[in-house]
């Protein structure tokens, strides 16, 4: 069966928009060593082997986000690689009274060793926790951030480069004040 | 034969002593490096607090933050950045309470004593008449160059400590207060103090 002139029309316009995304991703991702790649997908398991984790310890489940996957390749497209990684769950089933230190225990039993705790942010009566975990990752930075709030859980888990993404932020702040920096200057006349 | 096995007997003796002298000088520059083990006061003021932040950032996590301020077009980044990345370490606790004096003048001693070895020096302490509160900054001077700054703040509802390691620019201390959950009255004070 061949499409129609209107299944042809979608084709070339899903072709259209996800080519050039692509080739983008491509262009701008930073050059990786298979360590990286290798230390990417271990991310990503540290990541969902914490999300199921939570599930099967506390009997709630992760609400799903759809189009996780694009939402990392447009975090990758727009910050121009670097930010590598996105992964973000959030859980709003789950008990107003857990034992904020019992989930930071249980957290970490469930990290690889190599993680490393940088922030903690804990309140007595209100079962709130702030957990900020980081680790290198190459010339990038691992960041795992688990944020409880009376019963309401938000985890993200991001890869990027603090270098280049501190540039990146310092240029869109340039464009939007209207100033020029080396960066933007190269790159207006480039244009 | 015999001449070469007892060469590298030698060999393997001055090797082992290198490896013990190697050893013991990189335990060394780690146990400087190194934020030490928090005091078992601050998991009793822990207990007590209605809200606890703890921040810890050894060198290598420093390292990555001092590139990410380096990138930064604010020249105050550029300069926090810069005295970032000799840092070897930053450990703050504060501990905010829902009453008045939830902490006793023991307890303050005992962090204060936490920190008092032949490197730090006291260079301030700010008591009032009949309060327990009060603010004291403790200096880590080596050769005369400041290597490390502890201050302990306990106003009526909040302690802060802040334990910074490595070379500072004592002149530009408030800069980084407002970085790495540095509290900046804490570090404002510690640095008009010392400067006085």
């Amino acid at each position: 069966m061949m499409p129609t002139r209107f299944g042809w029309q979608t084709l070339a316009g899903v072709v259209a928009i996800m080519v050039p995304a692509i080739l983008l991703a491509a262009n701008t991702a930073p050059s990786r060593s298979p360590s990286h790649s290798e230390l990417r997908r271990e991310d990503h398991r540290d990541f969902d082997a914490l999300r199921r984790g939570l599930e099967e310890h506390y009997h709630a489940h992760a609400t799903h986000i759809p189009m996780q996957g694009l939402i990392g390749v447009i975090a990758r497209i727009s910050t121009h690689g670097s930010v590598r990684e996105l992964h973000v769950a959030e859980f709003d089933d789950l008990s107003a009274n857990i034992d904020a230190a019992e989930m930071k225990s249980f957290a970490e039993s469930r990290m690889g060793g190599d993680w490393k705790r940088i922030v903690v942010e804990t309140s007595r009566d209100g079962g709130e926790l702030s957990l900020i975990y980081v680790r290198p990752e190459g010339d990038h930075l691992g960041m795992m951030v688990l944020d409880l709030d009376k019963g309401e859980l938000n985890m993200v888990e991001m890869s990027m480069n603090p270098a280049r993404l501190a540039k990146q932020i310092a240029r869109w702040e340039n464009h939007s004040r209207g100033r020029k920096t080396p960066e933007n200057a190269v790159e207006q006349s480039g244009d | 034969m015999k001449m070469s096995g007892k060469m590298s007997v030698k060999k393997r003796m001055i090797c082992a002593a290198l490896a013990v002298i190697g050893s013991a000088i990189a335990t060394t520059a780690r146990a400087q490096d190194q934020l030490p083990p928090p005091s078992p006061v601050e998991k009793l003021l822990a207990a007590r607090a209605s809200h606890v932040t703890e921040v810890t950032l050894d060198k290598n996590m420093l390292a990555f933050a001092a590139k990410f301020m380096a990138g930064k077009d604010s020249d105050k980044d550029r300069e926090v950045s810069k005295m970032v990345q000799n840092l070897t370490g930053v450990y703050v606790r504060e501990y905010d309470f829902n009453k008045d004096h939830l902490y006793t003048e023991l307890e303050l001693d005992a962090l204060r004593k936490y920190m008092q070895d032949s490197d730090w020096s006291p260079m301030v302490k700010e008591r009032s008449k009949g309060v327990v509160t009060g603010t004291d900054v403790y200096l880590k001077l080596v050769n005369g160059q400041v290597q490390g700054l502890y201050v302990l703040d306990a106003e009526d509802r909040e302690i802060d400590l802040v334990l910074i390691l490595g070379p500072i620019d004592v002149n530009n201390l408030s800069k980084l207060g407002g970085s790495f959950g540095i509290p900046k009255d804490a570090v404002k004070k510690a640095q008009k103090k010392v400067t006085q």
